[in-house]
């Protein structure tokens, strides 16, 4: 009997224990459930919009001292609702009617910009040990305790009420008022809201007004938790809180609340419970020691997969919603034979003149900075094969390059294997396992997919990666994840010319499997894929199988990426090169730049390594300028610029889904073209 | 089915060269072979630590050299002008240039420093009597006749943990540099960092080959979170004094020099026993990160340490846990709960100090904070300590240095706290490891004498055993940039010491009787520690 009511007191205690995580949870899947059914977007930014109202309500009530009420009527009353409208005015009003997935890059491209454009205008970073006070007097230090069981501080408390609160006002608002029957009606259809008399526009920036107002508001309430602020934890509670949005379908803000809180009773049980299980059967300890940090995103992942509800409610309403345009096509297929022939002269012109000023005059670091443009230029051919042609948003490329840095590494250490030998190896792993999460996935498609791989990676992170067969362990921590340079009979790449010529002939060997993939049956399947799955399917062509081919060799190329890369830097460098977060940019680079081709990916690749030391620092300027001396003021820029750049640029993939490049060659290609016809016309 | 099948052919041919080929031998990322590049193999280049120099000079690391020996260099007479001002105290000691014969660690036949007790030297004696000799050198990157230049690399922007990483560290070694300019410089030179590098977190491979790559630079150092350039510098041969958070980056590489040196992550520590018994208690709960392997590592030392010297001392593992979330997002109330249902009176963690303010927060809020003391293995933040209150009263924090709270009768020590403040900096542990690490750095010129360059300085250093002027546990790097096995003390610290503070009212106190307290590093026998002074 005594057992049974200890049971019970800890479970209660643990839902009690859970409800402040869970009410954390439950603010983010309101937002991102409010985002999304005023404006239709899947606004993984939503993190990086409640970061800066927490860094701006820090710095105003921290550091500038501020009162409490004035830093959050700044932070989350007026910054807040003026992103909103400027994000709804500049970039969400003109993807209405754009396909949820170009929304879904155009939100990863901000949730990697806006925080560090918020730093760098703001010159704002994490201050250790300046935790933030919340809204409340004393918030952190004044407790109750409602059931004697467990004390909920004042902080806690007001951001659970706030919670309830938003969700039964903002219930009401969307039932019960005029203004949320028309943020939901121009979702649906803008030009079918306007015929009815309403302005859509207006419409609109209200409703991103209020859900960035809202994930103002969250930022702040949620913010005492961290003691210090960093915009990838908010990214991560969005990840998580994900799985709560999902429990409501994204629409239904009381399951949203519900799934926050029952993500928080959940974890906090579990974790109340295993340990003292495992305790008694140890069979249950592998599963504690490797499942407990991962919870929430195993969480999400079952969600998504197992969930047969997720992913096919609107393709169930909307039989078109599924028919996206067909890509335009390449400007190298429609440009006049003169010009491709020029191109083609002037490219092999440019790579002779770079290549041999590469190889002639290059130093150590610039030896270094082109090769590691190659190599990213091999992993983001992978991305141009699963989203360039596929048409899916994979955000686990990260993993998958993972996978063959890990492979060279154990083979390498354990067996002594021939790294080259190796580097094949880890991109067959990555290609099976790429094949493997392909499975249960495939269903899924748009935003879900993207969301289930983001998942994936950061399960691998927080599990796979701890396992001695994959990180290496003590020995790791020992010696590093150190690797070797390859050796092919007399030829030692220990040398970077050497190693530069490697990852060149390899960069062209994926370039030729790109190439042939999307000419060749796979190809044209996965186009047809991207018109209309229906329609390809009522001619008898198997998504299943198209879709498994182009995860299995997007993984592969990005194992065998990864593998170039770790042998390059000599070492895996997890943390600094794969992790789920880092992964993002390799998406919102390529995609900005042209995801369908090969040259998108190697300028993504040569953007990724020379965008920085040549235009940010202020190398090409100096030598325009053949000195040091005149140089500007203001140069060298941070870094962080490339993040802000590349990823306001990616929220032109929406207009833009071929990428700024490929789309400026278009306009040269058809201006040349009527030139050229105009000049032959005359002649003729 | 063509172009299918003509790409599994490529494939397999590819395959099949990859197949026959092998690895490359030569760089540090080749098949392990640590005692290649152990440095006790590493033949010395130069004679460094030159004939010159009597025997003697070990016994006396503390002469004022700047009083007594004049600059030969022509602008000598301006400095001068600052002959009152402190002069350089290198603190490295020539011990043993034959340790490579040696399996024995020195100091292991005695279990603690006899600085203290040795005979006081009455004339002190300038172990460096060149130090002012100024030799016209030509092709040694970073120096001129005036000035030798050195590069400094960290992580400023982007600083996810929050605390003051490169402006500190540069403010350490730059009050270090001002101090030894001040007293007339080395070789009749000028000491000077020519290049500042922010690695903006991400980008300290591409910043150490930019140092590399315009090799104006004669050393580096570094405060980094992602070392990614520390192999590019040693497989330069560009010496590197780094701020050594990230032990398995500096191991086997002969041109890294920590701070100090993670000797043997996984092998137990009495100091962790001996501080649960300061706190008298008995049902230790342990915690740390499951992504992090330093960290699972670290509580699993931790435990290891109790199960090992606990069952005499009457203590014992209550809890484990070695999983949890980076950052804490669930929080940690249902952890707390179950150590407090477990009896835990003390709580080691390996995480970091924004976490310890968590775990504390939540012991308060279930009203068991003034019954479980904490250890703090980061928290060595005044700042931080400070706007706690007292949230962490009657926690222990233990550190790598000798804590600021004890007196240290050290030249070093005194000329640091003089000169850190005078360059505005906070008298603080990044400060300090720069402070130690420009130190090292002299102590390495002086070792390799007027004809100095890269190589020279590298196996100099490579020769000593260096303790900061008692600032810190004696390294012998002779042998100490090698990996550490468990329960294998032949490249660990000759002595096992700790330098532990307590928090009171916001504040550290200091409670050891001498800065240090140490253990024979010859045995895992458990024993009372000697309190040492390595200062003497």
């Amino acid at each position: 009997m005594t057992g049974s009511a200890d049971f019970f007191e800890d479970l209660f205690r643990g839902l009690l224990q859970g409800t402040p995580p869970g009410a954390v949870y439950a603010l983010i899947a309101l937002g991102f459930v409010l985002t999304y059914k005023t404006s239709g977007v899947f606004n993984l930014a939503f993190g990086a919009q409640a970061y800066i109202s927490a860094a701006m309500y820090f710095k105003a009530h921290t550091l500038w001292g501020w009162p409490k009420w004035a830093a959050l009527v700044v932070s989350a009353f007026v910054l807040a609702p003026l992103i909103g409208l400027v994000l709804e005015r500049l970039i969400f009003r003109h993807l209405r009617t754009a396909s949820a997935v170009s929304k879904l890059v155009v939100a990863i491209g901000l949730s990697v910009a806006l925080p560090e454009l918020f730093n760098q205008a703001a010159r704002f970073t994490a201050v250790a040990g300046r935790q933030i006070t919340g809204i409340m007097p004393d918030g952190s230090s004044v407790f109750y305790d409602p059931f004697g069981v467990y004390r909920f501080n004042r902080d806690e408390l007001a951001m659970m009420a706030v919670a309830l609160v938003a969700t039964l006002l903002l219930a009401a608002l969307f039932r019960f008022t005029m203004i949320g029957l028309a943020m939901r009606a121009v979702v649906e259809s803008p030009r079918m809201t306007e015929m009815s008399g309403i302005n859509a526009d207006r419409v609109s920036a209200f409703a991103w007004a209020l859900s960035s107002t809202f994930a103002g508001l969250a930022g702040v309430l949620i913010a005492p938790r961290f003691n210090s602020l960093v915009s990838t934890d908010f990214f991560t509670l969005v990840v998580i809180a994900v799985a709560a949005a999902a429990v409501g379908k994204l629409v239904s803000l009381p399951r949203a609340l519900l799934g926050g809180l029952g993500l928080g009773w959940f974890i906090a049980v579990f974790n109340t419970f295993l340990p003292r299980w495992s305790g008694d059967h140890t069979w249950l300890r592998p599963f504690q020691e490797n499942l407990t940090p991962s919870l929430p995103f195993v969480v999400l992942f079952a969600i998504l997969v197992l969930w047969r509800a997720i992913g096919r409610e609107r393709e169930a309403s909307d039989p078109l919603s599924g028919v996206d345009p067909p890509p335009p096509a390449l400007a190298a297929l429609e440009r006049h034979p003169k010009l491709t022939l020029f191109t083609r002269l002037f490219g092999v012109g440019f790579v002779a003149v770079v290549g041999s000023v590469v190889w002639f005059r290059a130093g150590v670091l610039w030896m270094h900075l082109v090769t590691t443009a190659v190599i990213m230029a091999v992993i983001y051919l992978s991305v141009t094969v699963i989203t360039g042609m596929a048409g899916q948003i994979s955000l686990c490329q990260g993993t998958f390059a993972a996978i063959g840095g890990f492979t060279i590494f154990q083979m390498a250490d354990r067996f002594n294997m021939s790294v080259l030998a190796a580097a094949l190896l880890g991109a067959g792993v990555a290609a099976a396992v790429g094949a493997v999460l392909s499975l249960p996935v495939l269903r899924l498609g748009g935003v879900w997919l993207a969301i289930a791989t983001l998942a994936f990676a950061f399960f691998f992170d927080a599990v796979m990666v701890k396992f001695s067969w994959v990180g290496g362990g003590t020995t790791a921590l020992l010696t590093g994840t150190r690797v070797p340079r390859p050796l092919i009979g007399p030829i030692d790449f220990a040398s970077d010319r050497a190693f530069l010529v490697l990852a060149v002939v390899v960069l062209v060997i994926v370039s030729i499997i790109v190439i042939q993939l999307r000419e060749g049956t796979v190809g044209r399947t996965l186009t047809a894929l991207r018109g209309s799955e229906v329609a390809a399917a009522s001619i008898g062509i198997s998504a299943a199988r198209a879709r498994i081919i182009a995860f299995a060799v997007s993984a592969a190329i990005a194992g065998l990426g990864g593998a170039l890369l770790s042998m390059h830097q000599q070492n895996v460098n997890y943390s600094t090169n794969f992790g789920p977060v880092n992964a993002l940019f390799w998406l919102v680079i390529v995609v900005a730049l042209g995801a369908r081709t090969v040259e998108g990916a190697i300028q993504a690749g040569a953007a990724f390594a020379l965008f920085e030391p040549l235009i940010l620092k202020g190398d090409l300027l100096v030598w325009i300028l053949r000195g040091e001396d005149h140089l500007p003021g203001l140069f060298p820029l941070s870094g962080s610029w490339r993040l802000v750049l590349f990823g306001m640029m990616a929220i032109q993939f929406a207009r833009h889904p071929e990428g700024l490049v490929e789309h400026g060659k278009r306009r040269s290609a058809a201006r040349i073209n009527r030139w050229l016809e105009a000049r032959e016309g005359a002649a003729s | 089915m063509f172009r299918i099948r003509r790409t599994i052919a490529v494939l397999f041919a590819t395959v099949m060269l990859a197949a026959a080929c092998g690895n490359s031998p030569s760089g540090d990322g080749a098949a392990p072979a640590p005692d290649t590049a152990a440095p006790t193999t590493a033949a010395p280049a130069t004679p460094a630590a030159d004939a010159s120099q009597p025997d003697t000079v070990a016994e006396a690391p503390a002469s004022d050299a700047a009083e007594t020996d004049e600059p030969t260099e022509p602008d000598a007479a301006e400095t001068d002008t600052t002959a009152e001002a402190p002069a350089p105290e290198p603190s490295g000691t020539d011990e043993a240039p034959e340790a490579e014969t040696e399996a024995e660690p020195t100091g292991t036949d005695e279990p603690t420093p006899t600085t203290t007790s040795e005979p006081v030297v009455a004339e002190p004696v300038d172990p460096y009597p060149h130090r002012h000799d100024f030799v016209l050198l030509e092709g040694v990157p970073g120096v001129t006749d005036d000035e030798i230049r050195v590069a400094v690399i960290g992580t400023e922007t982007n600083n996810i943990l929050g605390t003051c990483i490169l402006p500190c560290f540069h403010t350490g070694i730059q009050a270090y540099f001002d101090y030894v300019n001040d007293a007339g410089g080395v070789y009749g030179r000028r000491l000077v960092i020519g290049e500042l590098l922010d690695d903006e977190l991400g980008f300290n491979q591409q910043r150490s080959l930019e140092v590399i790559d315009g090799n104006k630079s004669l050393a580096a150092f570094q405060a980094t979170l992602l070392p990614l350039g520390w192999g590019p510098l040693n497989d330069a041969g560009v010496p590197t004094f780094t701020w050594n958070i990230h032990g398995s980056e500096a191991v086997n590489r002969d041109a890294i020099f920590g701070n100090h040196v993670i000797g043997c992550p996984t092998c137990t520590l009495r100091s962790f026993v001996w501080i649960v018994s300061q706190a008298d208690a008995t049902h230790v709960g342990l915690l740390g990160y499951g992504v992090s392997d330093t960290s699972k590592v670290c509580t699993r030392a931790f435990a290891d340490s109790i199960d090992l010297y606990g069952p005499d001392l009457g203590m014992e593992v209550a809890y484990f846990n070695d999983n949890m979330a980076f950052g804490l997002p669930n929080g940690i109330g249902p952890e707390v709960t179950q150590m407090i249902d477990a009896g835990v009176d003390f709580i080691a963690t390996c995480m970091d100090l924004n976490a310890m303010l968590t775990l504390a927060q939540e012991l308060e809020r279930q009203g068991v904070r003034d019954q479980i003391t904490l250890l703090h293995p980061n928290s060595y933040d005044k700042e931080f300590v400070a706007a706690a209150g007292d949230l962490f009263d009657g926690d222990y924090a233990l550190l790598v240095f000798a804590a600021f709270e004890y007196e240290v009768d050290s030249p070093l020590r005194h000329a640091y706290d003089q000169w850190v403040p005078a360059n505005g900096g906070p008298v603080a542990e990044q400060t300090l490891v720069g402070w130690i690490n420009a130190d090292l750095f002299v102590t390495g010129l002086l070792e390799a004498g007027p004809e100095f360059n890269r190589r020279s300085i590298i196996n100099s250093l490579n020769q000593i055993t260096y303790d900061a002027g008692g600032l810190i546990n004696p390294v012998d790097w002779s042998r100490q940039h090698t990996a550490v096995e468990p329960f294998v003390y032949d490249h660990a610290y000759a002595l096992h010491c700790t330098s532990s503070v307590r928090m009171e009212g916001g504040t550290f106190i200091g409670f050891q009787p001498e800065p240090w307290m140490c253990w024979p590093g010859d045995t895992e026998e458990w024993s009372e520690p000697t309190p040492t002074d390595f200062a003497g």
